[in-house]
């Protein structure tokens, strides 16, 4: 009995310590999210008087509003707004045209392996590894060529090309884990390799969908050298804008407005995240277990 | 129904022959099983008769039509699959016409043949579930009724039954071979279940190292292996194999089985075994199988072929109807069928009879039948 008991107690210890240090990380974490959340909604006077890190005392959405349309960002001052939709333009194709390419990818290098198949893999994986900053002066001679420097599709094309990699590499893994009798038994009843493809295997992806959509968003929305480099005044996406808008200093460092835009900037993937995020988990575990 | 025949079938990954020579002709109708240890080819050699492997060299016939080339769809087969390969996301109805309508049957030829495999199946209630919904054996049935729904010149079955826990196996067995029986189909089915094959086979292939080592008749394997390899892999418990050397007294050839305390168990073959004669002498292979050593044999018309053989019982198992006596004979370990009644402790003595005219000789170096 008091072997039990006394497991009890040290399992309840060990339980309170472990609540404990996940919460100072919790807290350690958030605060920051917490300070430009009440700093966004504070007037800029208060912030002026020096007291970043107290409650509002009055509240106020006003810095939302100048960050969305009015906030001057390099000649115009017309807030984030068209650099937030720019990086939607970007973003949504972007991302659906490099799953889809990574989805025929995947079907390719694990169920119809031609000879050098994965040699030609592992040259694909090497996309995965090479840095941002190498391929800069490259590609932006490629979109020259192309016609498409500083435009909107010139970015979607870029990011398309970089996410392939990332992406076949997903579906690939989510595919081997399918039995490839079930391709078999297709093969037999008659089904060629577009409709074993969309009958069977596509019924099946959505976690690997949300993976891909997950992880694409996060690195196209957030990237911020490919906006800088390849990009202008009017194509910019929002991070660009941001940094822009941060460094575009009037008389006053208006913080409040900075924090509300950088908020705003940060919200779609942090949405997506919280919707779709046992998807994300499920998915790459798919591929990894079996 | 159309009958199978393969020629000299080679199948190579890379350098790796994994299939060496294989002839095969079938009447149609037949049922055959390919069974063999893991790795000897077996699921190979399906996969190549259904065309899901592009095959080396040789050719398979199906019929008059030579199918060597062709693509699975056109090859008039189906498949019945170890993992059953269903499709998952699709209703058991919709799996069963996913095929039909690939094939553009019209839509009153694809209801016809969705309720008639349903009804032999005995699975129509569950037309509207989906396969994550149904049990193995259910799911094995689906399997089955979605191939016989193609109403195929040709069944392949890859170790359908493998999947299943054992009552359900010997269920399912059954079913398969009641199936063969009323569709009168050729059927190729690997396993590596000995007893499956005994049971379901017209014919048996035994395969090892990517070639076919004896093809013949349940019956013929069993009672006539051709080598050591058949000899061994078919039985349960496994034919013994003692090295014996081949003596003669005046005409009659004998062999000698020591027992542990050295005690001579002479035994003399009748006038059948003249072949011995070239391994006068010699040592060679004797292979007894277990229920040949026993206690109770119980037909008086053998009991003039049946020889004394004294032996120490090492430790037997018990399993109900028998008993497993494990000897030692020649220093080899051997085991005799006996009957369960009385049965003796182990570290006793028994004396059994052996059925000499059942004893197999094999040639110590090619380990072939001696014949």
């Amino acid at each position: 009995m008091d072997v039990i008991i006394k497991e009890k107690n040290s399992n309840k210890i060990s339980r309170i310590l472990i609540y404990l240090v996940l919460s100072i990380f919790a807290i350690y974490f958030l605060l920051p999210v917490f300070v430009m959340i009440i700093t966004s909604l504070k007037d800029i006077n208060e912030i002026k008087n020096g007291n970043i890190l107290s409650m509002p005392q009055h509240f106020t959405i006003q810095p939302w509003i100048d960050a969305w349309q009015n906030a001057r960002i390099g000649a115009s001052a017309h807030g984030i707004k068209p650099y937030f939709i720019n990086s939607i333009m970007i973003t949504v194709p972007a991302v659906l045209i490099s799953s889809i390419i990574g989805s025929f990818n995947g079907y390719v290098f694990a169920k119809w392996k031609f000879k050098g198949s994965d040699l030609f893999f592992a040259f694909l994986l090497f996309g995965c590894f090479i840095p941002f900053q190498v391929i800069l002066l490259p590609m932006s001679q490629t979109l020259g060529k192309l016609g498409l420097s500083q435009s909107v599709f010139g970015l979607i094309f870029v990011h398309i090309v970089y996410g392939i990699s990332f992406t076949s590499l997903f579906f690939r893994n989510f595919y081997v884990s399918i039995p490839t009798e079930l391709i078999n038994a297709a093969k037999i009843d008659g089904a060629g390799f577009f409709r074993i493809f969309f009958k069977i295997l596509l019924p099946v992806s959505l976690p690997i969908f949300m993976v891909c959509i997950i992880w694409q968003m996060t690195q196209i929305w957030n990237d911020f050298l490919f906006g800088v480099t390849f990009s202008d005044v009017s194509t910019q996406p929002v991070t660009v804008a941001l940094n822009n808008l941060v460094n575009s200093t009037s008389s006053v460092k208006r913080y409040n407005i900075d924090m509300a835009a950088a908020l705003i900037a940060v919200a779609p993937t942090l949405i997506a995240y919280i919707v779709s995020g046992k998807y994300f988990v499920k998915g790459l575990m798919a591929g990894a277990v079996k | 129904m159309k009958s199978l025949s393969i020629k000299n079938l080679h199948k190579k990954y890379d350098q790796t022959e994994v299939l060496r020579g294989i002839d095969i002709s079938l009447e149609s109708g037949e049922f055959l099983v390919l069974v063999g240890p893991s790795g000897c080819g077996k699921s190979t050699l399906l996969s190549c008769i259904a065309g899901l492997e592009e095959i080396t060299s040789g050719s398979i016939k199906l019929g008059e039509k030579d199918i060597t080339h062709a693509s699975p769809k056109d090859r008039e087969l189906a498949m019945v699959f170890q993992s059953y390969a269903l499709y998952p996301n699709m209703t058991v109805r919709q799996n069963i016409e996913f095929g039909l309508k690939i094939s553009k049957y019209s839509k009153e030829e694809i209801e016809n043949r969705i309720q008639s495999a349903a009804s032999m199946l005995q699975i129509k209630e569950l037309l509207n579930r989906k396969p994550a919904q149904l049990s193995g054996g259910q799911r094995q049935r689906i399997a089955i009724a979605r191939s016989i729904s193609r109403e195929p010149s040709i069944y392949l079955f890859d170790e359908p039954l493998s999947n299943l826990d054992a009552e359900l196996r010997v269920r399912m067995r059954a079913e398969i071979k009641k199936l063969h029986k009323k569709v009168k189909k050729t059927i190729v089915y690997v396993t590596h279940d000995q007893i499956e094959a005994m049971t379901l086979a017209d014919k048996i292939a035994i395969m090892h190292n990517g070639t076919i080592q004896q093809f013949d008749t349940p019956i013929n394997v069993y009672n006539n292996p051709c080598n050591l390899f058949t000899a061994g892999f078919i039985g349960s418990p496994s034919m013994n194999f003692i090295d014996v050397k081949i003596q003669k007294n005046g005409n009659k050839y004998f062999i000698n089985l020591k027992n542990e305390i050295q005690e001579d168990n002479f035994l003399y073959l009748d006038a059948s075994y003249e072949y011995l004669e070239k391994y006068l002498n010699k040592e060679v292979i004797a292979g007894i199988r277990p229920e040949h050593m026993q206690n109770g044999f119980r037909s008086l018309e053998i009991s003039h072929e049946l020889q004394d053989l004294k032996a120490n019982i090492s430790f037997s198992e018990y399993t109900g109807a028998d008993a497993f006596l494990f000897l030692k004979l020649n220093d080899t370990d051997v085991i005799a069928r006996v009957s369960s009644d009385d049965l003796k402790a182990d570290g006793e003595n028994i004396a059994l009879k052996v059925w000499t005219k059942k004893i197999l000789f094999f040639d110590k170096k090619t380990e072939n039948r001696i014949r």
